[in-house]
This record gives C-alpha cells, structure tokens and sequence, in this order.
C-alpha cells in the first residue's frame, strides 16, 4: 500500500509541469478559424469580443477608429498615471516638489509624465471626435439610444478626469484654473443673488464647498481632486466602458452601413436590393462560436459578410493602439508637460484660463458665470442627451451625415452657427454688453440677455427653423450639432489665442500689455 | 470554396504579418522594460551614506567621539583614523555606549570596545567603516563600504 | 438553392479579398506604427542614460580626474568617483540641492585650471560652509532641483528666485551674520549695504524689524518677493527681483508711479551693495542653529534695538527730512513745508511733552509718521533722547509726562474772529485750513493736546527766527487779545 501511495506522490512531482500548465490552459494552441473563435468566446480577456465582425465595421471610415484610440488613450493614462503614483505627493506642501523631482530625477519620470499630459489632451480630442462620428453616422438610432447616453456618461467623466488631474501639480496654472472652475460651480449664486434668495437657497455654494471641502482651493480642494481622479472617476469610467462594449454587441454591433458589399466605395443601402438589411435592425445578437456555411443565423447578419475577429479585429485594434502610442511617445519625447511656478494665492494669473476644453465656456462665463457655467453646459449635455429620444426617424447607421441633404445641412449649419458665434464675439468686443451701457441693471438681465444664451437661443431658432423647412428630426437635429460643434471650436479658438490680461480682446500675445 | 462542414485552416503566415506582431511585441515589452525602472530611485531624499565628519586635526590621538546624528563611533591614535557603525547588526537598533563596550537597547546585545558580540542575539559584529579624504581634506566616512575591523587611515 | 448558395459564395469570397487587402495595410500600419515606437523608446532611453547633460560633464570629470592622479588621494579620489546623480538633502533648510551633479570639483583645490562647471569655487567660502550642511541656493538662489544649468539658472523659466548674478552673492549673509563680523571676511559688500541702509536714512520711511517710518512699505521680507508681485511693467532689464530693485534705485518713480520715494543718487557700486542688503531681508523659517551668536544679538537689538544716542537717532530716523532740523525748508519733492525742529526759537518756547507728543503721535495728514512704540518703534526712553537732542537740553521722562495745560484759565479768545484773523494773516503760509502749505500744519491732534497756550502765542507774537515765521505782535500789528482769539480758532481746527 505505502509504494503504490509513494509511486502515485513520484508520479505526480514527475508530471508538474504538464499538469500545471494544463490547469492553466483550457484549450490548447488555436489551429483553425474555429478554434480561435472558441478561444475568443470563452477567454475572460477576450470574450468581450464577438467572435465574427462585419466587414464594414473594420472599415477605417466606418469608425474613425476613435473609439478604439479613445480606449487606448486610457490605457496609455492609467499605466502611466500608476508610475506617476509611485512618486507624486498629494500634500500643499509636496505637491510640487515631487512633479519637479519626476521630471528631473525619477528614471524615465519626464518622459512618462509628458506621456501622460499629452494622451490626456489627446484623449479628449478624440472623445469629441467620437461623438461627432457617431452622431454623424446616426449609430445612436434605434436600438442604440442607450449607448449614446452611456457614451455621454462617458464624455463627462473624461472632462472630469482631465480637470481633476489639471490641479495635481499645484502649480499657478492649476491653482488659479481650479479656482476658476469651483468658481463656476458655485455659479448659481449668481442667479440666487439677483433673486435676493442666497441666504435659504443656495445650491452655487453647495456645490462649490462639495467640490472644495472649503471657501477656497487648498489641501481639503487636492485631497478630494486627488481622490477622485485617480480612484472614483477611473473606476466609472471602466464601468461605463464595459457597459459600452457590452451594448455595442447588444445592439447589433457597429453602426454601418448596410447593403450588398462592394470592393469600391461604401455600401449605400439600396432597399430591397437583394442582401439589403430588413427595416428592422436586430435587437441581439448571439453567441457565435463557428460559422458553417449555408445556414442561415437567426440574427440575419449574413455570415458572409462577417470576418473572424481573430485576427482581423485585433490586429486591427493593436494597430490603432499602437499609433496612439507611437503618437503619444513622440509628442512627450518632444515637448515638455508646463509646470509654472509655485502655487500663490496672493499673485493671481493674469490672464487666469481654464484647460482649453473649458475656455469656450470661460468665454461666455466672461458675461455671466452662472450663464456659461451651468446653463449652456446644462443645456448642451441635455439637448445631446435628448438627440437619439427626440430624432426617432427611422434610418440605418453609417452614412454620413445621412447622404446629400443631410450634408448640404451642415455645410449651412457650419456657415451660420460660425457666423454667430463670431458675432457673439465680436459684437460685445466692439460695443460692450449690457453691464456697459446700463451700469446699474440688475444680473437677472445679463443672464437673460447674455451673449451665450441669445447663441444657444440662434441655434435652437435655427435648428426649429430647419426642422419646419424640411420636415426631418435628422436634419434639424444635424442643423444643431454642426452649430454647436463648430461654436465650441471658434469659442475655444477665441479664448484660447485671442484673450489677454484681464480677459481683453488681443489679435496676438505680443501686443499684451505688460502689467 | 467548398462546401465542407469541416472548419478551414488558417491561412499560412505571411511575413509582414509576423513582422508587425513582433515589432508589436518589442514594443510593449520595451515600454514595460523602460517603465519598470521607474520605481527604484536614482537619488534617495535623504542625506548620503557617505558623509564628513570633520578635518584631521579635529581628531588627535586618542579621540573617541560619537556622532549621533550619523551613527557612527570615529577613534583615533598614532596609526591614523577609524570609524565604526552604531547600528546593531541584529535588526538595526541603535547601540549606545556602556562603559568601553556598547549594549542595544532593543533585545539585550552586547558588543566589546571593538565591536566584537559578547552576548546576544547579533549575529555578526559591528561594522567598520571605510575612512577617506575628499579633495579639500576632511574625513569622509562612507556607511556602505565596510572595512576589517581597526582599519585606520592615515590622514 | 444552388444559386443562392454560389451567390453566397461569391459573396464570401469578395469578403475575403477585402478583408485580406485591408488586413495588408493594417499589417503594414502596425509594422510602422511599432518600429517608430521603438524608435521613441531607445531615443528617450539615450536621451536619459547616455546624453543627459549632466553625465557629459561627469565623464568629463572622470578624465580630468584621471589626469591630476598624481598622489595617494588623488587616485583614491579618482577610483571612488562614480557617474551617478549626486544632491545635497538639507531638511532643515527644506533643500535639495543637485548643483553638486555637475559642479563636481567645487571641493577640489585641484581645480583651478579648468573650466566651469568642473573649477573649483572661488574665495574661502566653502572652507567655512560645508556644502553639506549649507547646500548652493541658500546663497545663489537658482532652482536647486534641477538637472541642466538652464533650468538651473531658472531665467525666465517660472521661478521665483533664478539664480543671482555674481555681483550679488554676498545678499545671504546677513542672514547668518552679523555686517560686523564679515566686513572683512568675505562680507565686504553685504557690510557696506547695511552701512548705506543706516547712513540714506531709509528707516525714516521703511520698517525694517521694530523699527522705522510708515510712508513707504515694509521691507522684512523684501529678499523674498516673488517677481509676480512687483510692478514690472517699466523694468528694462530681465524681469527678476534684483535688477526691479536696481532698477527702482535709480529711477523710484519710473518703476512704481506714485512712488514718493525720492531716488537715492546712488552710485554703480553703492547700488550693488544696498540691493545686496535688502536682498538678505527675508522672513524665513532659518534653524538658530545656523546664524551666529553675532547674528543672533542683531536679531536681538532688531526686537529690542540699540541704545543709540538722541543725536544717533536724529541722524538715522529724522534727518531724512529735517536735516539738521536748524532750518525750516519746503520740500518740493514731497511739495510739503517741513520745520525747523532744532531753530533758536522753537528750542527756547516749546516744551519737552509738546516735543515729545509730535514725535511719538506723528502729524497726522502730513508727513511726519508716528514713531511711538505702537506704529514707528521707539521706546518712551529713545524719544526722551530725541527730544532731549532736539531741545539742546537733557529732559527727564518726568519732564515730559508733566503735561502743559492746553488752556491758560481765563484766557479763552473769540473763536469767530479768530477765523477772520486767520485768514487774513496766517492762511497764506499755513493754508486755509491749518493744513499746512509753505508753513507746518497746525491742525494736529499732537499739536492741540500738548502745545501750551504759551508755546502758542510766543510762537505768534515773536515769530520764528531763521525762518519765513514773522513776529507777528511787530511787523504784523497783532494785540494780545489778537493773539488769544488766534489760538482760540487754532484749537478749534478739525
């Protein structure tokens, strides 16, 4: 008995290394299409992938490849944010020092860091690219509708990532930024002030004691920035992007264009054209492990038309991380993150911005805090929100701009909402605005009658008017989007290179005056 | 294409493919090469472990001066210069002076006048420090060179 | 069926043609993409372990170490030299300074011959600050944390201290050291700065420690402030503290409009020296274990100054203005009249508390500061001197507690026609309201409170000589009763 236990414990020792290595892996090495398929649907890494994609998804002009780059700018930030951990110190007193001490002593701790600001802009870039993209092609129809509010979710939380990382270095760039944007947060006061309410009611100075945990930016308003941004907002994020996977799979897959394939140009959907798409986008989708030919899918995706995503996805998808990086890389090899100097709460910036992101707000909040803070904002993400509810028009995804009128729409959104924003512009440059010609006039008439409401109110006139003219939510609803997209980038535009001391209109930095 | 039930075999590979994958791969591991050197410290924040402790004519023979601050015991007699550690080489205490010898507070050793263990849990005996000049002439003891015990420099 | 099935083929097989021609271009596109990746990382990799500026000036110091081997410690020095960062931790001082990883001789007696960064420092102060203890910036000012000298240097590169010129190092050794003890040891420019300090009278208008005059800012911290506070816009030079305070010597008004600082008329040297000195004023956390006992009794006499003499004190708080207090002038910088505060006259009616009253309470609305412990600094003792100075006499503190009374009883004049009175005769030099105008103001509250109704009307009737105050009782024809309604409207003055 004891040999036969002793031969069986030898047995065992002997046999390690297979027998730990088939614990490990389930299947062996994936030899035919079907195989990586099996690995795809059951690898707890991989399984968020279908195992077959339609070959229009992987089309470049199908996606911009945005969201992948987005995905991967995160991934680029969360593995250098981790290194930068390592040696930040969240402390007034330490802040500083050790982002000085990154960028000089810490091993490869310039390069990472520069890494991680330069994927932080890029990040947002492409996250608005995204949106265009996908407002474009009309991917947020029916059945997306969800997704695009999960994809809005996820928009906020990028802004949230990169303004709670601005203050970390506690710099005066930081300081007086931050300072700035608690200060939009407790905007409402504005309003509260003008209605005489402030003292029972006063949601502004809620939320900017919640944002701070004080009056003004010190240790409590790091610490929370700190907490947030390297913990609760990632999280969130993570969360809401596998909830965006999930419901892209869900809903059908990419939005794209349907129809015969074709070897030349896009598939334009031709209905009832043999192989067209049914009116009716499918609402699941299932799990596919191995296509056999000739028997049809209950989920009407024609197997032809579909490519397994090993290997064609994911070298898609390593390719597009790759360029991030390589661009990321390149832009940190050359170019250094700003570090100003120490934070000073007695010598204010001049002129004190906002990350560029904001400064189109910043430029209306130079009328009316409470008007550029929260009600554009508020409006815009709601109205954003709102576009998939509101534009029920039946249409499949991926034509851009829903073919030529939708384009010939824009091209006139383009023109009037540039023309507008400039005049919102230009006109209190030139004239002045209320407060200057009526000293004494109550605030409630500047937010009313404020530059940033009366753009909001000619876009919204202008999107109606659209809507009335051709009859279509799509069009009126592209009418809007194109306005307010290309007032973001004038406003940014202006704000950005056309603003000095004391927020003064200048055509150059050179001729700022010197303080 | 036929219409076999069985599933088809993966094209072979072809050279550019396997080139990008491997160039892929030099580059991931690259990066993490590059990032995993991140978190050892190329300088430490805090003073070195090579340190002076003052001129030659500030230890005449017959010196026996502690330096707290520093840890360390510098003597002194005809033969030149010599530096011992304070730290107690069991868990790193700091042993302090009893009569000739040194005793550590923390689990009872006890070293004799030249740091040899007379009793206790210290495996080994304190460590001499290596003794040197900078370039205008002060001592220089260095905690992280040690030296046979009673090595004396000469000055 | 068939033909369903081999369109469907079809079908597949363009699908697969277009998946392999994209698959092509992916598989080039990640090619690149990766080989410039690589390209990056060995290029940051070189970048920082190879070509890092401060390596090239190790490796340079290497070999010239290896070179000047020529005895025992010279070639342990070169054996034990290693290429690595090198700093100086000082948390006292809460510095770090990294100068030391490229000035990598700066102990080295050896090396006189070579070039900077490799030479050795210049004079004996290392020899008695040990660069361990004492770091670089504490002196130089300059970002200590960096790793290139442009950095380093820190001008124009969002700093507030960037490194000072060489003219200028002596600015922190007042914080250590008394200007006695270093006026000849290394400290010869800081010494002659607090030496002009004392001898332009700056104190007369700036604060400095306990003591000295309210009109200009006080400068405890000036060596401190940070560029973004100062008014730059007129700066000609490099936007840093030490040439805005260069600068601000020659031309005050120019640098800050409004200024009322008269400029000092200072020459080349004289302007190092003062800039050096007020460069030292900083009001920072410096362990007592590093200032000397002579810089400790400064600190001392500051809080507690010295017992300097009443003619001392004239000269350094009050002569800024009176001079030598025997004659009266108009100041046309400050546009004011200031008076003669040691004149015959003056010395021979007013009395010690009305003298000592002025001083310690000011002339509120002119020039003339408080200088009581409470705004200016002086103890009741250091006025008692001044005054004792200014009478030509010594007076005791009893002397001066004794009040004049304000009111001779029973010799109250008509305020009304005190008025009328005053404006036909005394208006003209002291202003409608008492203000002042080429005469002193006589609307104080020192003035009221302690001027004796005899000081007054002596002052009236028998003018002042040596100065534009007539005798009024005979070149102006004024009675007694005159003179006691004059006084009657004085003290009513607001």
């Amino acid at each position: 008995m004891q040999n036969a236990g002793l031969a069986a414990f030898f047995e065992n020792v002997r046999n390690l290394p297979a027998s730990l290595k088939g614990s490990f892996v389930r299947q062996g090495p994936a030899v035919s299409d079907r195989a990586r398929s099996q690995t795809v649907f059951s690898n707890v890494f991989l399984h968020l992938h279908s195992t077959r994609v339609h070959i229009r998804s992987l089309r470049f002009s199908t996606t911009m490849a945005m969201g992948i780059a987005s995905l991967s700018l995160f991934i680029i930030l969360t593995v250098t944010g981790i290194l930068l951990m390592v040696y930040y110190k969240p402390s007034v007193d330490q802040a500083y020092d050790s982002i000085k001490d990154i960028h000089y002593v810490v091993p490869t701790g310039r390069f990472i860091r520069n890494i991680h600001r330069w994927a932080a802009h890029l990040m947002v870039v492409t996250v608005l690219i995204h949106m265009a993209r996908v407002f474009a092609t009309a991917s947020y129809k029916r059945p997306r509708e969800f997704n695009w509010l999960v994809g809005m979710g996820l928009f906020v939380l990028t802004l949230g990532l990169s303004f709670t990382g601005y203050l970390l270095p506690w710099d005066q760039l930081a300081y007086w930024a931050i300072t700035i944007g608690a200060n939009i947060a407790g905007s409402p006061s504005e309003l509260t002030d003008a209605l005489g309410i402030t003292s029972s009611f006063d949601p502004g100075g809620f939320q900017k004691r919640l944002l701070l945990g004080a009056n003004s930016v010190g240790q409590e308003a790091l610490t929370r920035f700190y907490l947030l941004h390297v913990v609760v907002l990632p999280l969130a994020l993570t969360g809401l992007v596998a909830l965006h996977f999930w419901r892209i799979r869900k809903d059908g897959g990419l939005g794209r264009p349907e129809g015969p394939p074709t070897t030349a140009g896009k598939g334009a959907a031709v209905p009832g054209s043999p192989g067209s798409a049914p009116s009716e986008s499918p609402r699941k989708t299932y799990g596919l492990m191995c296509i056999v030919r000739d028997r049809k899918s209950a989920t009407n995706i024609d197997p032809a038309d579909t490519v397994p995503s090993w290997p064609h996805l994911m070298r898609a998808e390593l390719f597009v991380m790759m360029v991030c990086a390589a661009i990321s890389l390149a832009l940190g090899l050359v170019s250094n993150a700003p570090l100003k100097e120490l934070a000073n709460p007695g010598v204010p910036e001049n002129p004190a911005k906002a990350p560029w992101y904001f400064l189109g707000l910043q430029e209306m909040v130079s009328y009316s805090a409470f008007v550029g803070g929260m009600v554009v904002p508020l409006i815009a993400l709601v109205g954003l929100a709102l576009i998939p509810y509101l534009d029920r028009e039946r249409e499949e995804a991926g034509i851009y701009l829903s073919g030529g009128r939708g384009r010939r729409v824009a091209w006139q959104s383009l023109l009037f909402g540039a023309v507008a924003a400039v005049l919102a512009v230009a006109i209190p440059v030139r004239f002045g605005w209320l407060r200057t010609w009526f000293p004494s006039i109550s605030q409630l008439w500047i937010i009313v009658i404020s530059p940033g409401t009366l753009l909001t109110a000619a876009y919204a006139a202008w999107s109606l008017w659209v809507l009335k003219r051709s009859g279509s939510t799509r069009l009126s609803a592209i009418a809007l989007f194109t306005c307010f997209l290309i007032g973001f980038v004038i406003l940014t535009y202006v704000g950005s290179e056309l603003r000095g001391p004391n927020w003064g209109f200048y055509w150059s930095e050179g001729s700022w005056p010197v303080h | 294409m036929s219409n076999r039930l069985e599933p088809e075999p993966i094209p072979r590979r072809d050279f550019l493919g396997l080139a990008g994958i491997w160039a892929a791969g030099v580059a991931i591991f690259g990066s993490i090469a590059g990032m995993a050197r991140l978190p050892k410290p190329s300088v430490l924040p805090e003073a070195g472990h090579r340190f002076r402790v003052g001129r030659p004519e500030e230890f005449p023979a017959g010196s026996n001066v502690l330096i707290a601050e520093r840890n360390v015991r510098v003597i002194a007699d005809a033969r030149g210069v010599a530096a011992m550690s304070l730290v107690c080489t069991h868990l790193g205490c700091i042993v302090a002076p009893d009569g000739m010898d040194f005793a550590c507070p923390c689990h009872g050793s006890k070293f004799g006048h030249g740091g040899e263990v007379v009793k206790g849990p210290a495996p080994r005996p304190l460590r001499w420090l290596e003794v040197s000049q900078a370039a205008d002439g002060s001592l220089v003891v260095d905690a992280d060179r040690e030296v046979e015990p009673w090595t004396f420099y000469k000055a | 069926m068939g033909e369903a099935m081999d369109k469907s083929n079809r079908l597949a097989a363009e699908i697969r043609k277009e998946a392999l021609r994209r698959d092509r271009r992916v598989k080039i596109g990640l090619l690149c993409a990766s080989l410039i990746t690589i390209a990056l990382l060995a290029a940051a990799a070189l970048r920082e372990n190879v070509f890092a500026p401060w390596r090239l000036y190790q490796r340079q110091y290497a070999r010239i170490l290896a070179e000047k081997a020529r005895d025992d410690r010279g070639r342990a020095l070169e054996r034990d030299f290693r290429v690595e960062m090198k700093q100086v931790v000082l948390p006292e001082l809460e510095t770090i300074d990294r100068c030391v990883s490229c000035h990598n001789g700066i102990d080295d007696p050896r090396m006189t011959d070579v070039g900077n960064p490799h030479a050795v420092h210049p004079g004996r102060y290392l020899e008695w600050h040990e660069p361990n203890r004492f770091g670089c910036t504490l002196c130089h000012r300059g970002q200590g944390r960096a790793m290139t000298f442009e950095d380093a240097k820190a001008e124009g590169r969002h700093w507030d201290y960037p490194l000072l010129p060489a003219e200028l190092s002596q600015s922190s050794c007042g914080l250590c050291h008394s200007a006695e003890e270093i006026a000849d040891r290394g400290g010869d420019v800081y010494a002659a700065g607090a030496a002009l300090f004392d001898a332009k009278g700056c104190r007369s208008c700036h604060k400095v420690g306990a003591q000295g005059g309210h009109l200009g800012p006080v400068l405890d911290n000036e060596g401190l402030k940070v560029p973004g506070s100062l008014p730059m816009a007129n700066v000609e030079g490099p936007r840093t503290l030490p040439q805005w305070l260069v600068e601000h010597f020659a031309d005050p008004q120019t640098i800050v409009t409004g200024s009322r600082m008269p400029a000092p008329g200072l020459s080349g040297a004289e302007t190092t020296a003062l800039t050096t000195y007020l460069l030292s004023l900083q009001q920072r956390d410096l362990p007592g274990s590093y200032m000397t006992p002579e810089r400790h009794l400064v600190l001392y006499a500051q809080a507690r100054p010295d017992p300097l003499s009443g003619e001392e004190l004239f000269s350094r708080f009050c002569s800024t203005c009176h001079d030598t207090g025997l004659f009266g002038r108009y100041d046309r910088f400050f546009e004011t009249f200031i008076p003669a505060v040691r004149g015959e006259s003056f010395r021979a009616s007013a009395d010690p508390g009305y003298v000592a009253a002025n001083i310690r309470q000011g002339r509120a609305g002119t020039i003339m500061p408080a200088w009581g412990s409470a705004a200016g600094g002086m103890t009741e003792e250091e006025i008692r001197k001044l005054t004792s100075y200014i009478l030509g006499r010594e007076v005791s503190l009893e002397e001066i507690a004794a009040n004049a009374p304000a009111v001779v009883a029973g010799a109250a004049g008509d305020a009304g026609r005190g008025a009328a009175l005053f404006l036909k005769n005394c208006s003209g030099c002291h202003g409608a309201d008492g203000k002042g105008k080429i005469a002193p103001s006589l609307n104080s509250p020192a003035l009221r409170e302690n001027a004796s109704d005899a000081f007054l009307r002596q002052a009236i009737a028998d003018g002042r000589r040596n100065t534009a105050m007539p005798a009024w009782r005979v070149a102006g024809g004024l009675t007694g009763s005159d003179i006691r309604d004059l006084i009657a409207h004085i003290r009513s003055l607001p």
